[in-house]
């Protein structure tokens, strides 16, 4: 009865084993197996990533430059902050996609999406299909240059109302929202 | 069957009068600075009066005249508006609840504000203020005479059968009798209200007071030299001489004021209190200066909250509240439906609201709960006492809260509890403000487990299960549970959920053939 809810408890954080676990022994109970994203949503968190990293460095630097022309403290050398948000907001950007990557599971059951998410915070979500109010495919300006979509299901609930399933493929994200449409009741709630 | 209703009513001539009353107090506003600083002329105030005869007067006027509803077959229709005109039609069949609000100045004129709510919004989307009581009672039961028929023509399999039985027959005849047969669930005596009162401490109230105060800023000297005529001199006098014993004696004061105030509010909201099961709805009706009664559709509750704190529950009291979704509620998603009750009362009325099997023994969350949480706190202490300490370097000596801080952790995780059955989960949580949730699993929305860092180095999960119309700030999660527990946890309410949501399809004609 209890099925393992992460696919494996005992060592969550190991990243390998989980990868290969949910990839080789599909659950015998629940028939679909738990899917991994499009590979291609690494990259587009890696150049959203990249883009805040950008973002920041350029407000360190500037703040770095005003310090280069008054006679205040200088307890840090000028352009350290800079090269230091730089070099670990560019490592962060480059490896945390690819960790999120592999935490991030979904599954359209018959009757249930589940989506397990989250690296610092693992969250393992069951959204019953009969409790969707109604489906939207959103596509930003980078997901569109990569055809990926992001699947956003509206439920009744308070603690988040949408649940967000992102780095589908546009076909597959639509192909997912056709197949969960049926199940839309018209007197939810 | 409502064609004498067709024609076409205006709101109660009444309303005229009502409604210049009301308009007043902005007036008196307007008129405030000037009537603060006189030297300055009248002639301020002159022009704000003119201004108040030439524009509000006409506009209330116009908004009653150009007012007009009328209930026709399937829609009660309301034209309004003075610029702008706006014709709203709302189907008899989506409103859920007709709410008949009489504030103090309506009931000495015998008329009533009448709230049409319907589903999908939290406002009530037709307002008619005001209507004498017959009209707002004429209103009430087109309304019901036509969600009767309407039960009774979806057929018996559709409808509940206890409205069936109840409303089916005769609807005609029914809603020529003012009141529908009742079954009553709960009345509160004048004494229990006066006591609910006394157990509702809150300095709310007294804040409200202050700012007030704070609004028209009299000067204290002269104040009380003007109320007392300098007899109230030697107790300034002492004041002054002693601060502290005034500041405690203040506090006192405070304290014993919001007390009073407390039963003040609680006697005008809670007075006469009735709640009662009518069909498949739930009614109740209370108030002295504003009576409101509304009612409930069983179907929309979403959950049941019992809340006490240490004192009424030491004593033996508790409240009911519900939790619904889609009408117009004044606290977020809940609604006081016992507001005071012995505990035992307070169960017995939410198993006949909503008929569920008795709550087995609740079972505590991990024992590391104890643990985690004494270690967050000793942490966050420890860092406020890290920063206050640049200023205040004495404030090293409050690590000697340490030792209570592990008893909060205690209590804490001694009043976290939750147990499961067929057809709920009921999650306790709260040491001073102490929350029961009773939540049918057929009304669950979404199943979370969650496992933060901390959680993962220790084996612990959290499960929680999302409903419409539940409160973002306090919610029942079931926080700090062992791994396999929690997962067996989650799997068990799931497929709980499922039979119950399948046995629900099962008892109406299908799922998706009602419009």
């Amino acid at each position: 009865m209890s099925e393992p809810i992460f696919p494996n408890p005992s060592e969550p954080l190991d990243l390998n084993a989980q990868l290969q676990s949910s990839a080789d022994e599909a659950d015998p109970t629940s028939p679909p197996a738990l899917l991994p994203l499009s590979p291609a949503i690494k990259k587009v968190w890696t150049i959203k990533s990249a883009l805040a990293v950008a973002v920041i460095t350029l407000g360190v630097g500037v703040f770095d430059l005003a310090r280069f022309f008054t006679t205040s403290s200088r307890t840090l050398p000028i352009g350290l902050p800079t090269i230091g948000i730089l070099t670990v907001g560019s490592v962060l950007a480059y490896f945390v996609p690819r960790l999120r990557y592999r935490v991030w599971r979904y599954r359209l059951g018959h009757e249930e999406l589940v989506i397990q998410r989250g690296l610092i915070n693992r969250i393992h979500t069951v959204v019953p299909l009969r409790r969707i109010q109604h489906l939207d495919v959103s596509q930003d300006i980078v997901e569109r240059e990569f055809e990926l979509g992001k699947l956003i299901v509206h439920t009744a609930g308070t603690r988040s109302s949408d649940v967000v399933l992102p780095g589908l493929d546009v076909i597959e994200a639509n192909r997912l929202r056709d197949l969960m449409k049926d199940y839309i009741l018209e007197d939810a709630v | 069957m409502v064609t004498a209703h067709t024609q076409e009513h205006r709101l109660h001539p009444i309303t005229l009068v009502q409604r210049v009353i009301l308009s007043l107090p902005g007036l008196v506003i307007l008129l405030l600075t000037t009537w603060q600083s006189p030297d300055e002329g009248n002639l301020a105030s002159l022009v704000v009066t003119i201004l108040y005869a030439v524009v509000a007067l006409p506009i209330i006027y116009l908004r009653y005249a150009r007012f007009r509803y009328w209930i026709t077959d399937t829609e009660l229709v309301i034209h309004s508006g003075v610029l702008t005109r706006q014709h709203r039609n709302i189907p008899l069949d989506k409103i859920q609840n007709v709410e008949i609000v009489q504030r103090l100045l309506p009931r000495l004129t015998g008329t009533a504000q009448v709230q049409v709510v319907t589903a999908g919004s939290s406002a009530a989307e037709g307002v008619l203020q005001f209507v004498s009581l017959e009209e707002a009672n004429r209103i009430r039961e087109i309304v019901r005479s036509y969600n009767r028929l309407e039960n009774r023509a979806n057929g018996p399999a559709d409808a509940n059968p206890e409205s069936a039985n109840q409303g089916g027959e005769l609807p005609e005849l029914r809603s020529r009798l003012a009141s529908a047969p009742r079954l009553s669930l709960y009345a509160m005596s004048i004494g229990r209200v006066l006591l609910s009162g006394v157990f509702r401490f809150s300095l709310l109230y007294i804040a409200l007071i202050f700012s007030a105060l704070q609004f028209f800023q009299p000067d204290p000297d002269k104040l009380a030299d003007w109320i007392m005529r300098s007899r109230f001199e030697p107790v300034l006098e002492a004041m002054r001489a002693s601060p502290f014993t005034s500041a405690v004696l203040a506090i006192i004061g405070a304290a014993a004021l919001s007390w009073l105030s407390g039963i003040i509010v609680n006697l005008n909201k809670f007075f006469a209190f009735k709640l009662w099961k009518e069909g498949s709805k739930i009614g109740r009706r209370s108030g002295l200066l504003t009576v409101t009664e509304g009612s409930i559709p069983l179907k929309k509750i979403q959950a049941l909250v019992v809340r006490t704190n240490p004192v009424m529950s030491a004593a033996g009291w508790s409240s009911l509240h519900v939790q619904t979704m889609g009408l117009d509620d004044n606290d977020s998603g809940h609604r006081v439906v016992v507001p005071f009750a012995r505990t035992g009362e307070t169960d017995e009325i939410a198993h006949s609201i909503l008929d569920f099997d008795a709550i087995p023994a609740f079972i505590h969350v991990s024992q590391k709960r104890i643990m985690r949480l004494f270690v967050r706190y000793t942490l966050l202490l420890l860092a406020l006492i890290a920063t206050i300490r640049i200023w205040y370097p004495s404030i090293v000596w409050a690590v000697f809260v340490v030792p209570a801080l592990f008893g909060t952790a205690y209590l804490q995780w001694k009043h976290h509890l939750y147990a499961v059955t067929d057809q709920m989960l009921a999650v306790k949580r709260g040491v001073i403000n102490r929350r029961t949730w009773m939540l049918p699993l057929a009304k669950a929305q979404v199943f979370y487990a969650t496992e933060s860092f901390f959680q993962r180095r220790r084996g612990l999960r959290s499960v929680y299960v999302d409903s419409a119309g539940a409160s973002s700030i306090s919610r029942p999660v079931v926080i700090d549970v062992d791994r396999e527990v929690a997962d067996s946890l989650t799997n068990a309410l799931y497929s709980r959920f499922k039979l119950a949501t399948r046995s629900l399809d099962q008892a109406s004609s299908g799922p998706s053939d009602r419009s």
